[in-house]
């Protein structure tokens, strides 16, 4: 990725995939992808969610990194896994992509995402999942100044409130 | 046992030796290289975002980085803080402060400088007297306009879990 603003696009537009940090940008060099490929593995129990990101981030013209789930005989560039932890730096916490030198981690709070707990429904799920998972594909979070809505948002009711389950036509399939 | 028996026994043992000595040494490589990214349901980079989630809100002087740990899969840095003043909570003497950043260019807090730290205590036996920060905005010595925005930011009321 790290793909430069046309020429032609107006200067608002060259700012729709600016990074929330100062001077970066979204980049396959910080990101789970191997080449063109990002191979999966799952040791999570939200698989629908999983499903989800998955189809949504390869819809459409979105189809410059394969996502396939790892073989028998590859390493996993990326594991679906889930944690329960409510404190010491997790309030609050929904999701964590985790890059490390082997197989990077996407991660599901089961404390806020199970069943009965305060996003305890397929709809948030997937909202996570698909956030996480444009992490892992290299993307970056968003600023929210309002005018590019963005699945890559810091904050979850940022874009939840506004009904986005995916990526969007405006901000983040454009990058 | 017959040879043709033997020969396969043999290649079994050794395609699991080559298939364990590839996933240890993997295992060896496998470490973090950076924070990543974190989706809250909370506002971290504001004081009105971030006060209504957070048990103390004080100031406190940085008096030693500890160092930068791995904590249950975390990039962690580990300060020891004398607390100065109290904006909520019951926080006082001094405590150890955990700043997991967000991002991997993220500062160093500075020994000898003085910062608003939203906090909630920490749990478990990993940090002795720990508190975990909240607040994942850019952390500046803390100045006038910080104090009056966080002491605005304390009288909104605490989020419900």
């Amino acid at each position: 990725m790290a793909v430069p603003a046309p020429a032609s696009a107006s200067r608002a537009a060259a700012q729709a995939y600016l990074c929330e940090e100062d001077g970066k940008r979204d980049s396959r060099g910080f990101s789970s992808v191997d080449g063109t490929e990002l191979a999966w593995d799952d040791d999570s129990r939200f698989d629908d969610a999983r499903k989800h990101a998955v189809k949504v981030w390869t819809a459409g013209s979105l189809k410059q990194v394969r996502i396939k789930p790892d073989g028998a005989t590859s390493y996993a560039d990326l594991e679906w896994k889930d944690t329960r932890q409510t404190a010491n730096g997790r309030h609050l916490v929904y999701g964590r992509w985790d890059p490390n030198t082997g197989t990077d981690y996407v991660w599901f709070n089961r404390a806020y995402l199970d069943d009965g707990r305060k996003l305890g429904a397929d709809v948030h799920r997937r909202r996570v999942a698909a956030h996480e998972l444009g992490h892992a594909l290299g993307f970056c979070h968003k600023p929210y100044n309002g005018l590019y809505p963005s699945l890559m948002w810091a904050e979850y009711s940022h874009f939840a409130d506004k009904g986005i389950n995916g990526p969007t036509e405006q901000t983040d399939i454009k990058t | 046992m017959n040879k043709r028996t033997m020969a396969f026994a043999g290649g079994a043992v050794m395609a699991g030796v080559l298939a364990l000595g590839g996933r240890l040494g993997y295992e060896h490589l496998e470490g973090q290289v950076g924070p990543g990214h974190v989706l809250r349901g909370y506002d971290a980079t504001s004081p009105a975002g971030t006060a209504p989630h957070a048990e103390d809100v004080f100031t406190g002087r940085v008096t030693e980085f500890e160092g930068r740990r791995d904590i249950e899969h975390w990039t962690t840095d580990v300060y020891r803080v004398d607390v100065m003043s109290v904006l909520r909570g019951d926080v006082h003497g001094t405590v150890r402060v955990t700043y997991a950043p967000d991002d991997e260019t993220a500062q160093r807090l500075t020994d000898g400088a003085t910062y608003v730290f939203a906090t909630r205590p920490r749990q478990g036996s990993a940090v002795e007297d720990g508190h975990s920060l909240l607040f994942h905005g850019e952390m500046k010595p803390v100045d006038e306009t910080q104090l009056t925005a966080w002491k605005e930011a304390v009288t909104l009321p605490a989020t419900p879990e």
